[in-house]
């Protein structure tokens, strides 16, 4: 028995340092600045003053490409940002919300639903749930490929969070590429569930909301190629079943004006700048009318966020500009006129 | 009754650079391979009224001439 | 249930050992036996009938064998003389008809589920030639997890039995469980029934060396498949998928890498499920043993897959040239040659047909064919030219004892195999042929092909530790024993430091595709 004793200790003390070893190796592995830490400009968040940001957007690259924050600021000093980065899984989102929350106190959480059915590959949904939390909970796993940006200069310095992103985190693509589907909501009868650990996961964001505060927004950003009634009806379950508030911008209903033709740039899985302006409007009318959100332009400790806007407004009248013109060809091109 | 120079000629058929004495290590060593041995089987199968069998392949029948000598000698009282 | 997913590795693993341990001595068997089914279920779902079938089928022909042999001990000693012999030549009658059964039976599955397509291919191609011939269609089957391994298996189990070599299994689980145990139902080593049942159906303690050594071993193939393999095979799929647009050095690189992934990547393998075993104090056989420091193709094939070569040599070769059809063929060869070619005609026919065995075993496809004949050529030719070159170079014995001829021998071995790779890893027979014409264009690019120069310095570490450590076994070091006795830092700092290699240099994540295992698919 006691050899036993013995044995356990010894292998107990050697996966403690072994424990040590994976989290040192795995923070020197972490990028040096918050601007590569995620995909897109979602690292930028870390940049943000402390509970400066009011609604927070989670979401994958649909919301990465299609919905701006600033232009909430520019009409109506709502302060958001769109956390988001391409492929990012219930999962994940769960663990960047929570840290999140240990800088930021959103007082709205709008979750993009198009992160529920979306997977990488052909994992199935339990290897891409291993993967997915693996890699939240343990850095070496998720930064592991940097050791060849490694230098023996970088080793030693200190990290910079402090990079910020004028367009919080949205993402302006201004190519057209049309998409030819048609209506895409159709009524097949069917709803797809919400896989078990997906499902799972998404209570915990919900419990997680609560807990700190925050109303939490379901809606489902405009995307031809990968959403469907069915979808819709899987989410909505979930949304009746937590009284949550579900808005989804591929209804008719709640359509913001979205051009199959000019509005996406790649057939209909994302949206451009033209598509990203309809939609962001709509979802800003949202938040003004059923949210009581201040109205922060001209307050100290947000001059940033006024040059920004500046800084902003140039960016965006450009991309737009530019977006209109290939959408102009876009159409031509289609009407045979090219 | 045969002899082991019977068996020492045969293995020097197959293979000229052999001059196994009768109780030199034959397979350990690598003088015999797999293919050697399936080419001796095939000539003692010839030259005496013996069939070795794949129960008979076995390393100690084969390990000296000497064993390959007393194999083919006990194959043919059957 | 891939060997290096973590579900296997952490959950899989540990829970069956911690049933294992903690089970009693006598249900510890069955623990083994329920986790290779959960293993083999979570990865074949209802395919697992082929090995359920299997197991009864060699488990039945076994036990009737037994049956056969008590009937022969019991009533021979009852007859009279004059009859013994003749009751002795019906019995060894009856026992021979009932293992050619079981093994007929046994190979006709592989060969209807694995083989069936490309046979009606070649019967196809050959009836073309002939007016009006019918087009064959043919279903194909899904082959289940591991067929070419548990079929080959059960096989052995057979003929064992019918050579007294091991005892029949009494019953249908302890048969079942051989096939199945899961260290060796996906890629093998091929088992014998007599070497691993007493340690499967009577299993030693939980001991801690078996368990630490077990994971030691386990990590060093992460290292080889994680690190090396899975990252070559980024620049080998490359090349070969896409032959038409490199030559040259960018071909010759990619075989050699190839090489490396498959070396790499199959013995990788074997050190994760041999280690698996061991943490359960079982050994199932080596399938490697350092073959690129082997002197000749023959010697290379004794050390690389070992037990590939050794099924096929002790339940194909063997009985094949000793076989009735041979027999007559040997005579015929007697008569109309000479005694030269009696004893050597034969075990050419005999070893081809072995070779291209060989070759098909891996694949249904001309292409595998190839490849087992192009070792076959290599032998032969290799044996025909041998009395040729003595006579030319007659110091020639004497020079194979030196240094600088054994490093040549090694360097040549070295070269004919990876040619042997080439025609292996190729699009087909075509694409093998016009691989190796490309070769001799030079190719004007660069060698960082979709691996950039990191990738390629990890690579070239990775192989020479793999090198290191090979050339330690070579000369008989037991690294792991040898490492437990030094003291405790180096010891961490070693196990640690192989843990973060693999962790920080394997190529899994976001940026590379995953590779499955190659010998799965066989």
């Amino acid at each position: 028995m006691r050899s036993y004793i013995k044995h356990i200790l010894h292998v107990g003390a050697f996966l403690l340092v072994l424990a040590m070893a994976v989290f040192l190796a795995g923070h020197y592995l972490m990028p040096h600045s918050n601007r590569y830490l995620s995909g897109y400009t979602a690292g930028g968040i870390l940049g943000e003053d402390f509970d400066t940001i009011d609604v927070l957007v989670m979401g994958d690259s649909n919301a990465a490409q299609g919905i701006s924050p600033m232009q909430w600021y520019c009409d109506s000093g709502i302060t958001g940002y769109t956390y988001a980065s391409g492929w990012l899984s219930v999962y994940n989102i769960y663990y960047r919300l929570r840290s999140i929350y240990e800088e930021q106190t959103p007082k709205v959480v709008i979750l993009c639903t198009d992160v529920v059915y979306s997977r990488m590959g052909d994992e199935t949904e339990l290897q891409a749930a291993i993967g997915d939390i693996t890699d939240e909970l343990i850095p070496l796993v998720r930064f592991h490929d940097n050791w060849k940006d490694l230098t023996l200069q970088n080793l030693f310095e200190e990290h910079d969070y402090s990079w910020r992103d004028t367009n919080k985190g949205f993402t302006p693509i201004t190519t057209v590429g049309a998409s030819t589907r048609g209506d895409y909501m159709y009524n097949d009868g069917s709803r797809e569930p919400i896989p078990a650990l997906v499902r799972l996961y998404l209570e915990r964001i919900v419990a997680l909301c609560e807990e700190h505060d925050s109303e939490l927004l379901l809606i489902t950003v405009p995307a031809s190629s990968s959403w469907n009634l069915a979808r819709h009806n899987g989410i909505q379950g979930f949304a009746d079943e937590y009284g949550l508030t579900y808005l989804d911008y591929n209804m008719a209903g709640l359509d913001p004006g979205i051009d199959w033709r000019t509005d996406t740039p790649d057939g209909g899985s994302h949206l451009n700048v033209l598509g990203a302006q309809k939609l962001t409007a709509a979802l800003g009318a949202c938040l003004t009318e059923n949210y009581a959100l201040e109205d922060h332009r001209g307050q100290p400790g947000f001059e940033s966020w006024d040059k920004d806007a500046a800084a902003y407004t140039e960016i965006i009248t450009d991309a737009a500009a530019r977006n209109q013109e290939a959408a102009d060809y876009q159409i031509s091109v289609l009407e045979g006129t090219a | 009754m045969h002899t082991i120079d019977e068996i020492i000629d045969l293995i020097r058929e197959i293979n000229p650079l052999l001059n196994p004495k009768p109780e030199e290590e034959l397979i350990k060593s690598g003088k015999l391979t797999s293919v050697d041995v399936m080419s001796l089987v095939l000539a003692l199968n010839g030259n005496f009224d013996i069939e070795i069998t794949p129960l008979d392949l076995k390393e100690e029948n084969f390990r000296t001439p000497q064993a390959i000598l007393d194999m083919v000698e006990r194959l043919e009282e059957e | 249930m891939s060997y290096n997913s973590f579900i296997y590795l952490f959950p899989f693993l540990s829970v069956s050992w911690l049933l294992w341990a903690l089970a009693p001595q006598k249900w510890r068997p069955g623990v083994l036996l329920g986790a290779s089914l959960v293993f083999y279920y979570a990865s074949t779902q209802r395919y697992i009938v082929y090995i359920l079938l299997a197991a009864a089928v060699a488990w039945g022909i076994g036990l009737l064998l037994e049956r056969l042999n008590d009937l022969q001990a019991q009533t021979r000693p009852l007859l009279p003389a004059a009859e013994r012999k003749s009751f002795k030549k019906q019995v060894a009658a009856l026992k021979k008809m009932t293992v050619t059964g079981g093994v007929v039976t046994m190979a006709g599955i592989l060969l209807f589920v694995k083989y069936l397509p490309f046979g009606a291919r070649v019967l196809s191609q050959l009836l073309e030639t002939l007016p009006g011939a019918p087009v064959l269609t043919v279903p194909s089957f899904v082959q289940p997890m591991g067929l070419s391994f548990f079929t080959l298996m059960a096989i052995s189990y057979m003929v064992d039995v019918y050579r007294g070599t091991c005892k029949a299994a009494g019953r249908y689980w302890q048969v079942l469980l051989f096939l199945s145990f899961w260290p060796h139902a996906v890629e093998g080593p091929f088992d014998r029934y007599g070497a691993l049942s007493p340690s499967l159906l009577d299993p030693p303690r939980p001991a801690y060396r078996d368990l630490t050594f077990g994971i030691q071993r386990i990590v060093w193939g992460l290292f080889k498949k994680m690190v090396i393999a899975d990252r070559a095979n980024m620049y080998v799929k490359a090349v070969f998928d896409d032959w038409t647009q490199y030559s040259g050095a960018a071909t010759a690189l990619g075989v050699l890498l190839y090489t490396l992934q498959l070396y790499a990547e199959f013995s990788g393998c074997m050190d994760i499920v041999c280690g698996s075993a061991e943490l359960f104090g079982i050994h199932p056989a080596e399938n490697f043993r350092q073959p690129f420091f082997s002197a000749t193709v023959g010697e290379f094939w004794r050390r690389w897959h070992i037990t590939l070569g050794a099924w096929l040599r002790e339940y194909v070769f063997q009985p094949l040239i000793l076989s009735k059809p041979m027999q007559v063929f040997t005579s015929f060869c007697r008569e109309k040659v000479g005694p030269t070619a009696a004893r050597q005609w034969p075990v050419w026919a005999g070893l081809g047909i072995t070779w291209a065995l060989i070759g098909l075993w891996h694949g249904a496809g001309w292409l595998y064919l190839l490849y087992g004949l192009y070792y076959f050529a290599l032998q032969w030719l290799g044996e025909l030219a041998e009395p040729a070159l003595i006579r030319l170079a007659p110091g020639l014995p004497g020079w194979r004892k030196t240094r600088p001829y054994k490093l040549f021998q090694v360097l040549r071995t070295f070269l004919l195999v990876n040619l042997g790779m080439l025609i292996f890893r190729a699009n087909g027979v075509w694409a093998a042929l016009d691989m190796l014409r490309r070769l001799t264009i030079p190719y004007e690019g660069s060698l960082l092909i979709k691996v950039d120069a990191r990738d390629m310095a990890v690579l070239a570490a990775g192989a020479l530790v793999l090198f290191l450590v090979d050339w330690l076994h070579h000369r008989g070091h037991q690294l792991r024993a040898e490492l437990s006795a030094r003291p405790l830092p180096l010891r961490w700092a070693v196990y640690i430091g192989a843990v973060l290699a693999v962790m920080i240099f394997g190529a899994y994540g976001d940026n590379y595709d995953p590779a499955a295992f190659i010998y799965a698919q066989f």
